[in-house]
């Protein structure tokens, strides 16, 4: 009984999504900010410089160096440059 | 079972997955693929603990126009009794009554990892084609375009294009735990922040 079932009917729109959820202005506010920030920097070609700024920091603080070694201070001066 | 069901929404789509965190990446593709597809994803996370949740999960099965079972997870768990879990087969035994007894149209579909395992596991679904995944983010993709085809527009919704919004979605994960301080993704406020920013994502039409 493979089947497939067709839908016909049009996509929500993002007012009709709020309501579905029940979103406060604040939740709202959220994930407007957090998906179209992402989306910039996603065109912008700048997505995943935070995160690699923090992985950088913290394998350095995990290993223990008092100080960031020549390759992490690369990786983190590079991604901080393009963020 | 309560004789009178509850109208179905359009578009809701039941969810019925294991939660737990390896299968994490294949529920974050359920939520992005259904929500790009524009289906309203459902699921027993949304409903809050207390009495009578058998009933609650009955009468969220009935409201949904479909449900989606992924019997993934039939192995023995590590947590001493070692035990395979039930929920999955139950609440596709739920489903499928519902489909049968109740007046509104409900379509359910299995999904499934492996192949031929569904019908060793659950021999009473022979002759159903349970939607093969093999555990993979693209093969989720690809079976939900399987099982759901949206008639207009449909040139956007392409195995890809969900892809895009999977990843978007998986970006957003580290500041959503953040935000709601959960213990995981599989709570109620994480679920509704996960399926309205994949929305937001995909692209559907936005009035602000």
């Amino acid at each position: 009984m493979a089947h497939s079932v067709i839908i016909t009917t049009p996509m929500p729109t993002w007012d009709e999504t709020v309501e579905r959820y029940g979103l406060s202005e604040a939740e709202q506010k959220f994930v407007i900010r957090l998906v179209d920030r992402k989306a910039s920097r996603r065109s912008e070609g700048r997505a995943g410089t935070d995160r690699r700024i923090r992985s950088a920091s913290l394998k350095s603080a995990q290993t223990g160096a008092r100080k960031v070694g020549p390759t992490a201070r690369k990786k983190i001066n590079r991604a901080r440059a393009s963020a | 079972m309560p004789a009178q069901a509850p109208e179905p929404s359009r578009d809701t789509v039941f969810l019925n997955i294991p939660y737990d965190d390896k299968f994490r990446r294949l529920y974050l593709a359920y939520v992005s693929g259904l929500v790009h597809l524009g289906l309203d994803p459902r699921a027993t996370l949304e409903i809050p603990g207390g009495q009578n949740r058998l009933d609650k999960i009955l009468d969220l099965i009935r409201s949904c126009r479909y449900s989606i079972h992924d019997l993934s997870r039939v192995q023995l768990d590590r947590t001493p009794p070692r035990t395979p879990r039930f929920n999955m087969p139950f609440e596709l035994g739920l489903a499928v009554a519902s489909a049968k007894i109740d007046t509104h149209p409900h379509d359910w579909f299995v999904f499934e990892t492996v192949h031929r395992r569904a019908s060793k596991s659950l021999s009473d679904l022979s002759g159903t084609d349970p939607n093969i995944h093999h555990g993979t983010i693209g093969g989720v993709m690809r079976e939900l375009c399987n099982a759901f085809v949206r008639q207009a527009r449909h040139e956007r919704y392409s195995v890809p294009e969900m892809m895009k919004t999977y990843r978007a979605v998986s970006l957003l994960v580290e500041d959503i735990e953040r935000a709601t301080r959960a213990r995981s993704l599989f709570e109620a406020r994480a679920f509704r922040l996960l399926c309205s920013a994949a929305r937001r994502f995909s692209g559907v039409p936005q009035t602000r």
